[in-house]
């Protein structure tokens, strides 16, 4: 059983690793698997808190925002190289994570999600308005270096193909680890019932706190990333509604609170995403991208709330 | 004097967004549900208006009128097809949260099928009156957003005499404190439940109908208004329709006087930072929440 896991997920890796390397590739395509990965990453973060954890964050948006603004500041202004900028974006967002986390933990149920989404749109207007630092309405450009490995910037998008596939990876190793650990047990436990954790002697609180830290960071990782290699970030993209939309949908296509559910949920989400603008490209028609993304949402909720893993599990649980 | 005019334009739009909150924390109370997509039907509204108005010339006041019924149709709809049938599903996660995502997809839904039909561009009603004002000793009255006014503080007293004194008004209210003894005493809930999601969509089409007199609309129009609402639901306390009311004109009052002391471009942010600071210190609203309506 882990042996064949090790085989599947392994083999899909290395496949995935080794596209750059097909005789005439269109860059494009590299382009979309990054974009996938990425997609992916955050969806792998996400699903800590929400997934193992059951709260409903809305506010994601902030800490990819902030982490990708972060290090752009830094990169822009003092010259720090991004290979440095990242510990610092990941720390401030898991930080930011403890502040809004402190405010909001008290409360429960929808008042978290509300007070999230509250957070990621009051970013939005201070980013929007405080051009200086943001540039406002039009965002943030990083310096152009040309291929700098020492600033993360490279002669196409093949090395952030390795380097997002890397963290994938880890992401996905960590949280295989998490499920198992103790503190993925109590945030398992905080999700299936607050009251019984907390009368087993789960610190509900704390719980939920670091856990949120931990995706927090996780989502600072995958701004960085983003950041670099579109080597730019505006308000909108970064803490905008639908961002926070489109962060949950690989775990939730995939499967909430499992470790392969983001990464199924995030080829199948980039997939869709792929083919409807092509679709809306031919047709001409404004918005059709994302109203793919609103009708997954609904079908997922509605007829596969366990996603595509739950499907899976029940398969592989009838008997032949 | 800029004092007072600003507290004139704050009760103006303190009023629409009382009007708009009023329906959601209806919904909240009797429900128990918090519908994301509440805005992009105010949205569909205004849209709505602005059809009616080019293909049949009629005003927006008979255009609204028009679209009640099917905004009441609609809304029985939508409770039938999606929100009850995502409460029979089950997610890992708790089963409001189900219902949340149902209604953000439901809102994505909206709002980008609406960019498929009109376009991304803004739109506003061809009126010459949008730009009339009446002049009132020092002060610049705007007329439409008076006319708005009026119209939102009728339909919220219609609403609550309905709640109060008509039988179907007594139902809801029976089935918002308790289901069970409501059942009991032979009231059809979840007749109760459908009319309330009805009653509320038709709200939010009406405020989007009047609304559309002076604010232009795009399919993402929702989006400047839902956290405004919900701030307001959740200042008056959730559930507490009366709350909501009162919570939606001082949200009003707070966006435009705020213009004293921060920029104007914070005047949202302002909103937000006090949502937040209610969610420290007051979760259970202002007003407190209530389980009768």
């Amino acid at each position: 059983m882990r042996r064949r896991d090790l085989l599947v997920g392994g083999g899909m890796a290395l496949a995935v690793a080794l596209v750059p390397f097909i005789p005439g590739i269109n860059s494009y395509y590299i382009s979309v698997i990054v974009r996938a990965l990425t997609f992916i990453m955050l969806g792998q973060a996400w699903n800590v808190i929400a997934g193992l954890g059951g709260q409903l964050s809305l506010g994601h948006g902030v800490f990819f925002g902030v982490a990708a603004y972060a290090v752009a500041f830094l990169f822009n202004g003092f010259g720090i190289s991004p290979w440095l900028g990242l510990w610092v974006a990941m720390a401030l967002s898991a930080l930011l994570a403890l502040l809004i986390g402190l405010a909001t933990f008290r409360s429960r149920g929808v008042y978290f999600a509300l007070a999230t989404v509250a957070i990621s749109l009051g970013f939005e207007k201070v980013a929007r308005f405080l051009t200086a630092y943001t540039g406002g309405d039009a965002g943030l450009a990083v310096n152009f270096r040309g291929t700098a490995p020492w600033a993360m910037q490279f002669r196409g998008p093949a090395p952030f193909l390795w380097m997002d596939l890397v963290v994938v990876v880890g992401f996905y190793l960590f949280t295989r680890w998490l499920l198992r650990s103790r503190l993925g047990l109590r945030l398992q436990a905080v999700r299936d019932d607050e009251d019984a954790a907390a009368a087993s002697g789960v610190d509900v609180f704390a719980t939920k706190m670091v856990g949120f830290a931990i995706s927090a960071a996780m989502t600072g990782l995958a701004g960085v990333l983003h950041v670099q290699f579109y080597l730019a970030i505006d308000p909108g993209t970064a803490f905008g509604l639908f961002q926070a939309i489109q962060i949950q949908l690989p775990a939730l296509i995939g499967g909430l609170g499992t470790a392969a559910g983001p990464i199924l949920g995030g080829a199948i989400a980039i997939l869709l995403s792929e083919a409807t603008n092509w679709w809306a490209t031919v047709s001409k028609l404004q918005g059709a991208d994302t109203l793919v993304y609103g009708v997954v949402l609904l079908g997922v909720v509605l007829f596969a709330p366990a996603g595509v893993m739950g499907f899976l599990r029940r398969k592989r649980a009838t008997p032949r | 004097m800029y004092i007072l005019q600003l507290v004139i334009a704050g009760l103006q739009q303190g009023g629409i967004i009382a009007l708009l909150s009023m329906g959601l924390a209806l919904m909240f109370g009797v429900l128990r549900l918090v519908n994301f997509a509440q805005a992009d039907f105010m949205m569909l509204g205004m849209y709505g208006v602005i059809v009616l108005g080019a293909e049949l010339h009629t005003n927006f006041v008979v255009s609204s009128i028009l679209l009640a019924l099917p905004a009441f149709i609609v809304g029985m709809l939508v409770y039938q097809l999606v929100i009850r049938q995502v409460a029979k599903a089950k997610l890992a996660s708790a089963p409001e949260h189900a219902q949340l995502l149902a209604t953000l997809g439901l809102s994505l839904v909206l709002q980008n099928g609406s960019e498929m039909i009109w376009g991304a561009t803004p739109r506003a009603l061809p009126s010459s009156r949008s730009l009339q004002v009446w002049h009132l000793g020092g002060l610049i009255i705007d007329q439409p957003r008076t006319i708005g006014f009026a119209i939102a503080v009728l339909l919220g007293v219609a609403m609550l005499w309905t709640l109060r004194h008509t039988h179907v008004g007594r139902a809801v209210r029976a089935a918002a404190s308790d289901r069970d003894a409501a059942s009991y005493v032979g009231i059809n809930v979840r007749r109760a439940y459908i009319v309330t999601f009805g009653i509320s969509i038709l709200l939010s089409v009406i405020v989007g109908g009047i609304l559309v007199t002076y604010y232009p609309v795009t399919p993402q129009t929702g989006n400047d208004f839902i956290l405004l609402m919900f701030t307001a639901v959740i200042m008056g306390g959730l559930g507490n329709v009366m709350g909501a009311m009162a919570a939606g004109l001082i949200l009003g009052l707070v966006q435009s006087l705020s213009q004293l002391v921060i920029p104007l471009q914070l005047n949202t942010a302002a909103v937000f930072g006090l949502f937040l600071l209610l969610m420290l210190v007051r979760p259970q609203g202002i007003f407190g929440e209530v389980t009768r309506l």
